[in-house]
């Protein structure tokens, strides 16, 4: 029973070291004064001033759009690649599979540096494209990952149980299988755009400075000492989205 | 339709190759360019200065990744074997939780806290903040195999009369091994190159590759050493993870 | 091709990579018959089924139904139903949508599709207002089983198909859906193949079975021809018990061991040269007897014997190696213990001989 006790300390000691950060950012979001140290009082000032940031706006719509497109085209790629896996035999197939491994294993700034790299010699005018390009090629092969657990799970069986009822293989493709995976494939849109909505290393390198980002935004005032206290308030609010997205992902992927 | 998943398929695949892998290739071709192709590589390699950065940021890796595996055995093994039913999803999540926010923002939140108790701007901070922002990996993947232990091996082990220390090292820690290698493979692989961490909350001592290769490209403008300081990088990457594949037959995802 | 063939499956042959699924099949069934591909796993049954359905092409062979050509016809265009080993049921519709989904796809009216289901729901048993809006995964084994029959059957299909669709349910729900599915399948008349692995499922459902091994159909009839007139070993083994007796040809008799020698009459086999045979013996066959009697063909101990409710199985030693399998109803055995030397008899007809391997 002691032990029981200990264990369970343990983990509220380490579950509150992991959020007193984060607590701390946001209460401080509110806080008129400029320091940590001193509570002046209850404000929505910084986030006033977010909003009326330029800059903030742009690299937002920049990195909203981005991550849109990427979702929805690397979902869109990655389920063709996992169900042609899934229903198919032989050793090519399995080539194709951990060809799709790479981009997990290979370090993140090796692959954004090939990507300019790429662009430059390429003559590819660095912008939306670019960056497009470079969070899409990444993001298939989550997407991949994620339909590929998700689909298997559908015997081959359901689908030839609708063609003898009469289905022609589009009507198998649109009444069967797209509503069956369809919390896959949500569960795979979500971890896309979170992908590409944070990244930061991959877009520094396949950006140009006429087409800000949020995370290179947020990594220029952050770890540059360039902190103003709207930061937090930009902070606090992405922290909300990224735990409703989170709960929408969990929500998704065990429906089942 | 079979023929439109074969287009679909051939396009996702050449989408996948013309810009993921190709550009690592052309990367290779430029990192050979000079009078003697393997020139960057040597001079690379032959710098004291460089060696000891990929040295540096070699043990950052394997510290981040042992002191997770140290603390998140336990918060796994809890989890698995000794929490109440009722907790276990919540206290599975908040644990998770904190992942899907911006890695950026997480580091700057433990910047301001670390800042204002003083441990900042050195060695110790960055390794916090790397444990900090890494760990989860560990903790899912130690968990996912610990899970999978069924509990009749358990109660077989109390009818052989095994003491709990026995159970757990002749059970219990030889079956999450694939967990603890996945993981580590995980942890090792993503903080070899990491340097946003180093840089925010090491100060001078952050400097690890990753910036480097960085440096190498954007500052100093040198395209060519930049790639082949990354070929060796990636080299070493998929060394470590052909090894430990080998090693424990475990598929990565 | 008779009159009667409704299938006609003519030189069917099928190969994945190296492997010979499906070995030359000709293979005939007739209108309104219930004919059983009875076969190991593996033997190629189900890849049968499936070139049947249009979701396999065969590398050789043709495939005729009502005397159409059906090979270039796609699945979703021959109007066969199909119930699978792992039922196959759309997880994410109720059951009423899961056997409309084929009507939907014909185009019917609403209500229309309403009377259909509600009476095919009324044959399977699963009164429409109490099943038909519950989700396919809340009903249990032998419920999704009804359905996914229904679901074939409401399609008024020329032929229905079954790939061992009992093997996953207990055996009293089996049992009770073998009945109903023969109750069904007769008031519809319709042309049936059911393949499984079970000889008692086969014995029980077949107007004809076909016994299937390696790719090879090896033998065709009703299951009282080809339980008494079994063509080779496989098939005597395969489709109810049986006795294997070695033995060896010697001068037209046979000789086995601890037997007297064997008249053989009229019985030709072809054995490539070797003596080596097998005797085929159903063990109802075998006639147990007292020792001293005198009309017998073996004398054996009796090692064992198991109690069958009305019957017992009992287990003779005739020699060193051999066995013998008697099943004898019980009152017969009242005087007869384990250890008791006994005088075995059977008729030679009863007796199949075949080469031995």
């Amino acid at each position: 029973m002691k032990t029981r006790i200990i264990w369970t300390i343990y983990t509220i000691a380490l579950l509150s070291f992991l959020y007193l950060p984060i607590f701390m950012m946001v209460i401080q979001s509110f806080n008129d004064s400029k320091y940590l140290t001193e509570w002046k009082g209850f404000t929505l000032k910084w986030y006033i001033k977010l909003f009326e940031s330029n800059e903030v706006w742009a690299s937002f719509m920049n990195s909203f759009t981005i991550a849109l497109a990427s979702a929805l085209t690397s979902t869109f790629l990655g389920i063709t690649l996992a169900y042609t896996y899934i229903r198919s035999k032989g050793k090519i197939y399995d080539f194709l599979d951990i060809a799709m491994y790479t981009p997990i294993i290979i370090p993140e700034i090796a692959e954004a540096v090939s990507l300019a790299l790429f662009f430059y010699l390429s003559n590819i005018n660095f912008g939306w494209y670019t960056v497009f390009i470079g969070h899409t090629a990444f993001n298939i092969a989550f997407a991949y990952f994620t339909l590929k657990a998700q689909l298997s799970l559908i015997s081959k069986n359901v689908e030839d149980a609708a063609l003898i009822l009469g289905a022609k293989p589009i009507k198998v493709l649109f009444s069967i299988l797209l509503p069956i995976a369809m919390p896959a494939i949500f569960a795979s849109m979500i971890i896309t755009f979170t992908l590409s909505f944070d990244d930061l290393i991959k877009s520094v390198f396949t950006t140009e400075p006429g087409f800000p980002l949020l995370p290179i935004l947020i990594w220029t005032r952050a770890a540059r000492a360039r902190a103003t206290p709207d930061l937090n308030a930009l902070a606090t609010i992405m922290i909300a989205i990224s735990l409703c997205l989170a709960s929408l992902y969990t929500y998704y992927m065990y429906k089942r | 339709m079979l023929s439109s998943l074969k287009i679909l398929t051939i396009i996702s695949i050449t989408f996948l190759f013309v810009f993921f892998y190709i550009p690592l290739i052309e990367m290779f071709i430029y990192s050979l360019k000079s009078e003697n192709p393997i020139e960057n590589y040597v001079s690379i390699l032959k710098n004291p200065l460089y060696i000891r950065i990929i040295g540096y940021s070699l043990l950052i890796s394997f510290l981040t990744t042992i002191i997770s595996l140290i603390i998140s055995y336990p918060i796994a093994y809890y989890l698995a074997f000794i929490i109440n039913e009722k907790f276990k999803s919540i206290i599975l999540i908040a644990f998770i939780a904190p992942f899907w926010v911006n890695f950026l923002l997480r580091t700057y939140a433990l910047y301001n806290v670390l800042y204002m108790i003083g441990i900042i701007n050195n060695f110790i901070a960055l390794l916090i903040g790397m444990v900090y922002d890494y760990y989860p990996y560990m903790l899912l993947s130690i968990y996912a195999a610990l899970s999978k232990i069924s509990k009749s091996i358990l109660d077989a082990s109390y009818l052989f009369g095994a003491t709990p220390f026995q159970r757990f090292t002749k059970i219990i820690l030889p079956l999450s091994m694939p967990g603890i290698i996945a993981g580590s493979i995980f942890v090792s692989l993503t903080t070899m190159t990491e340097f946003v961490v180093p840089s925010m909350l090491g100060g001078v001592e952050g400097y690890t590759v990753g910036y480097l290769i960085w440096d190498l490209f954007l500052k100093y403008r040198n395209w060519f050493k930049g790639s082949a300081l990354s070929i060796i990088i990636i080299s070493i990457a998929l060394i470590i993870s052909l090894f430990y594949s080998r090693k424990a037959k475990v598929v990565l995802i | 091709m008779g009159e009667k063939d409704y299938i006609n499956i003519i030189n069917l042959s099928k190969s994945f990579g190296n492997v010979k699924a499906l070995d030359n099949i000709n293979l005939s069934i007739n209108n309104g018959e219930l004919l059983t591909i009875l076969g190991p796993s593996g033997c190629g049954k189900t890849t049968l089924l499936k070139i049947i359905a249009g979701l396999e092409k065969p590398d050789t062979g043709d495939i005729f139904i009502d005397g159409f050509r059906i090979n270039d016809v796609p699945p979703y265009k021959r109007n066969i139903g199909m119930v699978f080993q792992d039922l196959a049921l759309f997880p994410h519709l109720n059951v009423i949508e899961n056997i409309a989904f084929g009507l939907k796809i014909k185009k019917l009216q609403e209500n229309e599709i309403k009377e259909k289901v509600s009476k095919i729901l009324e044959l399977v048993k699963l009164p429409i207002e109490e099943y038909g809006n519950r989700k396919v995964t809340q009903l249990s084994g032998g419920q999704q089983q009804r359905v996914a029959l229904a679901r074939a059957l409401v399609l008024e299909p020329k032929v229905l198909l079954l790939d061992e669709p009992f093997s996953h349910l207990d055996y009293k729900i089996r049992q009770e859906l073998m009945v109903e599915l023969k109750r069904i399948q007769r008031s519809l008349n319709i042309t049936t193949i059911y393949v499984t692995h079970d000889q008692t499922e086969a014995m029980f459902m077949s107007d004809r079975v076909a016994i299937m091994h390696n790719g090879k159909v090896f033998q065709v009839g009703k299951p009282s021809e080809v339980y008494d007139n079994p063509i080779n070993t496989f098939v005597a083994t395969f489709f109810g018990e049986v006795n294997i007796i070695e033995g060896k040809l010697n001068n037209g008799f046979i000789i086995v061991d601890g037997c007297k020698p064997i008249k053989l009459r009229n019985i030709k086999i072809n054995n490539n040269g070797s003596d080596h045979v097998h005797i085929i013996l159903r063990p109802e066959k075998v006639k147990i007897g007292n020792a001293n009697k005198n009309n017998y063909i073996a004398k054996g101990k009796i090692e064992d014997m198991i109690f069958l409710g009305p019957f017992v199985k009992i287990d003779i030693k005739i020699n060193d190696k051999q066995y013998l399998k008697a099943l004898t109803p019980r009152d017969i055995c009242k005087e007869i213990n384990i250890g008791k030397e006994v005088s075995i008899n059977w008729s030679l007809n009863d007796m199949k001989i075949f080469p031995g391997d």
